[in-house]
């Protein structure tokens, strides 16, 4: 996957900028923008996404401390943006579900190193902990994805449109 | 029934599904604490590997409650509870990556204080660790 100057550039400022809407966002129990976020950059930047989830990961990793919860950073939104490559839709209402489904599923993704460092006790009681918060996370990403994804889809596909011509002039 | 319609119906299904699982399982996994008098024990392990045993005669039902009624820590409300700054006159500094680590019985704690029930002759141990 090549990248030149100004796709780089650009990433950078997109993983800023998913870093800023993480960090800025934190104060709210796991409403977090990061989801739908990720979906945009996928469906408009396709495979280059994973560049700016692993820059995205390593500044998690260096602001917050590399602990076990960062291992699981390492999959998911990978995961998640592989899944998000596999489905071709332009319904907000089926992008606003599935950011619900991965809100959902996030508890028993970050739980796996549990699983595996302290047994299935320590991943379910990891898990089952977190629930409340996992159904917060598909309600937050419910809805942030309905208001936002149309408007902010509009200004990256306008992003990357500028991006290809001007690399092609 | 175009594509996108059989789509989001599959994933409306599912999310619902999902949700009730998630409702259920809170139900049943939530922490709940126990109504009644009970006494706890809390050891306090300072940066120095210096240790203080506390214990407490209390009807509270979550250790954070028990904590700060008896002023052994201070801290910040956050959106998963107490977040644990200071510990028997202690202060966790943030420049240095200390953080006060809740443990039961040696286990780990997968709860906030404010999250973590207590019962009679549970032991939990707060210390001061360097590095997150």
């Amino acid at each position: 996957m090549r990248m030149n100057t100004k796709m780089l550039v650009i990433s950078s400022m997109l993983t800023a900028l998913l870093f800023a809407g993480q960090v800025g966002m934190q104060f709210l129990p796991n409403i977090e923008i990061v989801t739908l976020l990720i979906i945009l950059y996928t469906r408009t930047f396709g495979k280059r996404v994973f560049a700016i989830i692993y820059a995205f990961v390593m500044l998690e990793g260096l602001f917050y401390g590399f602990g076990i919860w960062w291992v699981s950073y390492l999959y998911i939104w990978s995961i998640f943006a592989l899944v998000v490559l596999l489905i071709k839709s332009d319904s907000v209402i089926l992008w606003s579900m599935i950011s619900g489904i991965f809100g959902l599923c996030f508890g028993f993704l970050c739980a796996i190193p549990y699983f595996v460092t302290g047994g299935p006790g320590a991943g379910v009681a990891y898990w089952g902990a977190g629930l409340y918060f996992d159904l917060l996370h598909c309600a937050g990403n419910v809805l942030l994805c309905a208001v936002l994804y149309r408007p902010l889809y509009r200004v990256l596909s306008l992003l990357m449109a500028e991006t290809q011509r001007t690399v092609s002039c | 029934m175009n594509k996108d319609k059989k789509a989001i119906l599959i994933t409306a299904a599912l999310l619902l599904v999902l949700c009730l699982g998630a409702v259920l399982g809170y139900q049943k996994f939530a922490p709940r604490g126990v109504a009644g008098e009970k006494e706890i024990t809390v050891k306090v392990v300072h940066a120095d590997a210096g240790e203080k045993e506390f214990t407490y005669q209390t009807d509270e039902e979550f250790l954070g409650a028990v904590l700060e009624a008896e002023g052994l820590a201070e801290g910040e409300e956050g959106p998963y509870g107490l977040y644990i700054i200071s510990v028997d006159g202690e202060t966790a500094e943030e420049s240095r990556q200390q953080w006060w680590c809740l443990t039961k019985g040696g286990e780990t704690v997968n709860t906030s204080a404010t999250q973590t029930p207590i019962a009679d002759g549970d032991v939990f141990e707060l210390t001061l660790t360097e590095g997150y």
